[in-house]
């Protein structure tokens, strides 16, 4: 670890975090089953020390600087001509996450995309981010800030070929701001990858995150949002399509720390031949946080018998105004649906992956765009 | 021989199971050609069991007996076969499908339907033509089709929806299980007139219902009276008034004597 450090160019903005983030990988080591929140997805399984890195040169795509309000760049160029902003935010989610990957990311961090939105300011287009790399990299680090009454539609899309990675994402949403993020893992490619996505929403913001996965290899996601502004909101949803022998992992840590928020989850999968798809939902409603709504849905079908579905849901609550529900359910597809669309003729196959489109569709319709919610609703139909 | 004296559909001796318990306990029934038949009866009786064992609904087990349509045996074939030869089920409780439109699902539908016949896909534009023609029929919005099938319809909405179907997949059989149920006066009148607009000499109508007041529009050639899985008494138009008015006892103390 600490040899790893030294080959680590020692003249960044990053360099006072490393120690810590050391401090909490070598105290949590690759968490394995025995862990709670990874005991369906043993991390220890999946990677070594022996090929922990990190690499610089992931920055690909344009750059620009206050364009009407709106600043897409490199993180190490962002932590030089923004300092200020870059020292209110950066690590600030991060440093309080007592996990082993954030740890090894924040230690190792190098490089990744920022996105700032200034007070007010709008997103003409939405900003794309291709996530493309070819090296192992644990040290991938993005910060995403919008500040008061900011608008913002990103998209980020991941295709690492061959890779085995860790991504931190801290997102800070500002009062009245309003993000919207759809998180494409579609390409065909193979990867181990752990991605972390820390949001922190202030008073009467609203976020938006859809995700979807259908790519070979090992994908854990950690979906952890803030709720410590009152009358925040936040929607998130997924979908993961597995095959052959993946493995996908949707997480999800929602804390309720402010009054009358919401949060609304809804994960679904559909798992094939021999793939495993797991869901663990976590939502806390800290003392306080009256009047809290968060409800969460997890749907689950299980193509093969061979394949695998995990699911936890779970709900701790230590506040008494609250209307929360969860729910979980594993099954095929509906027999009477299969019967009454083959009953106007479509043949078993196609009648099979007309409802597996529904099944997907439900939680795709979220997405805003409708050009980009096709498009993956196609790739993902291509799996099943 | 022509056709006409031919029956489109020949049901004999049919015995089904589910889950064990025997439904069907040997049914018989002829069907020409341009004929409607209505099938009553009290609930539980077995009319949608019928209905769904023709349509070739899996989880009923068919024990005993035969079913003909058009000269081939129907037990044979899966639902979707079933379903091109022209066979259609307008059901009971129409299935919801979120997120796949009701037209993009009919155009599915039609272009199976046509490939099964060994006919060119249809155009597009004479698909929406068709949608136009067929929605004036029952009076469908036409904002219904671009939604998803069946999500969020009205009770009523459901059922002309399933009229809609039939008017766009023209079927040789229909079979409308209690498409009469939980509409109101102007959609039952809509619903009776389009049945009865779609019929020809050459398809033909099973109707079940409850109600005297559906055979109004759609009058029937015939009425069966259905009875803990069989056909218990046969008549005519006349039948349905005596039964709205009478009741069932009558008839099934008869046959509980005999
Ligand atoms: N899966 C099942 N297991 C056991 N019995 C069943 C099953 N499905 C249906 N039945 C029984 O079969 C009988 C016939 O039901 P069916 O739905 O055909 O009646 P129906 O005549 O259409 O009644 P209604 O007028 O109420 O629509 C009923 O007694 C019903 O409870
Ligand atoms: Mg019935």
């Amino acid at each position: 670890m600490s040899s790893l450090l030294d080959t680590i160019n020692q003249k960044t903005s990053f360099d006072k975090f490393r120690q810590k983030g050391v401090e909490v990988f070598e105290k949590l080591g690759f968490p394995s089953s025995k862990v709670e929140e990874y005991k369906y997805s043993p991390l220890n399984k999946i990677f070594s020390e022996a090929e922990l890195s990190y690499s610089e040169n992931i920055i690909e795509g344009d750059s620009y600087y206050d364009k009407e309000g709106v600043t897409k760049c490199s993180l190490k160029d962002f932590s030089e001509k923004n300092e200020i902003i870059f020292n209110k935010y950066f690590n600030k989610l991060a440093e309080k996450e007592n996990d082993a990957m954030v740890g090894i990311n924040t230690a190792l961090c190098s490089n990744g995309n920022v996105i700032f939105i200034s007070k007010g300011a709008t997103t003409k287009e939405p900003i794309t981010i291709d996530l493309s790399f070819q090296n192992n990299n644990f040290g991938v680090r993005e910060l995403i800030i919008l500040e008061k009454g900011a608008i913002a539609k990103i998209i980020i899309n991941h295709n690492q070929q061959d890779v085995s990675w860790a991504r931190v994402c801290e997102i800070f949403i500002g009062e009245g701001a309003n993000l919207e993020i759809v998180e494409t893992n579609i390409k065909d490619v193979s990867s181990r990858m752990v991605n972390t996505i820390i949001v922190e929403q202030k008073a009467n913001s609203f976020f938006k995150h859809t995700i979807a996965v259908a790519k070979k290899g090992f994908c854990r996601n950690n979906i952890k949002v803030n709720l410590i502004g009152d009358y925040a909101e936040c929607i998130l949803n997924g979908v993961a399509v597995t095959c052959d022998d993946w493995h996908t992992d949707n997480a999800t840590i929602i804390h309720h720390i402010a009054e009358n928020c919401i949060s609304r989850q809804l994960y679904r999968n559909i798992a094939k031949d021999e793939s495993t798809a797991v869901f663990n939902g976590n939502i806390f409603v800290e003392i306080g946080a009256q009047k809290t709504e968060a409800y969460q849905k997890n749907n689950n079908i299980l193509l093969s018998e061979e394949a695998n579905i995990y699911t936890k849901p779970q709900l701790i609550i230590n506040a008494d105004d609250v209307k929360c529900s969860h729910g979980a359910t594993v099954g095929q597809l509906d027999e009477e649906a299969l019967f009454y669309a083959r009953q106007r003729g479509l043949s078993l196959p196609m009648a099979q992956r007309l409802l597996l489109g529904s099944f997907i569709g439900e939680v795709l319709d979220v997405i805003s765009d409708e050009e980009l919610k096709e498009s993956i609703k196609e790739s993902l139909s291509e799996r099943l | 021989m022509s056709d006409k004296y031919k029956n489109m559909l020949e049901v004999k001796n049919l015995h089904a199971n589910v889950d064990g318990k025997e439904i069907l306990k040997g049914i018989n029934l002829s069907i020409k050609a341009g004929e409607v038949h209505a099938i009553m009866g009290p609930n539980g009786s077995g009319k949608s069991t019928l209905a769904s064992v023709l349509a070739g609904k899996e989880k009923f087990i068919v024990t005993e007996g035969s079913v003909t349509f058009d000269g081939k045996n129907l037990l044979e074939m899966s639902i979707e076969d079933r379903a091109n030869e022209g066979v259609f089920l307008g059901f009971q409780y129409p299935v919801e499908i979120p997120g796949v439109s009701m037209a993009n699902f009919l155009k599915s539908a039609i272009s199976e339907q046509r490939k099964y016949k060994g006919l060119p896909p249809m155009k597009s534009s004479d698909f929406l033509k068709m949608m136009k023609k067929e929605g004036k029929v029952v009076e469908l919005d036409r904002s219904l089709t671009r939604r998803s099938v069946n999500e969020g319809f009205s009770g009523g909405e459901k059922k002309k929806n399933e009229i809609f179907q039939m008017a766009m997949l023209k079927p040789k059989l229909a079979i409308l299980d209690e498409t009469d149920s939980g509409l109101d006066i102007d959609a039952l009148r809509i619903v009776g007139n389009g049945v009865t607009q779609l019929k020809t000499p050459e398809n033909a109508a099973i109707v079940i219902t409850h109600y005297q007041r559906l055979l109004d529009y759609i009058v029937p050639d015939f009425i069966h009276v259905l009875y803990n899985g069989r056909i218990i008494h046969s008549g005519t138009k006349e039948l349905a008034l005596k039964l709205e008015t009478e009741g069932y006892d009558w008839l099934i103390k008869d046959f509980e004597n005999e």
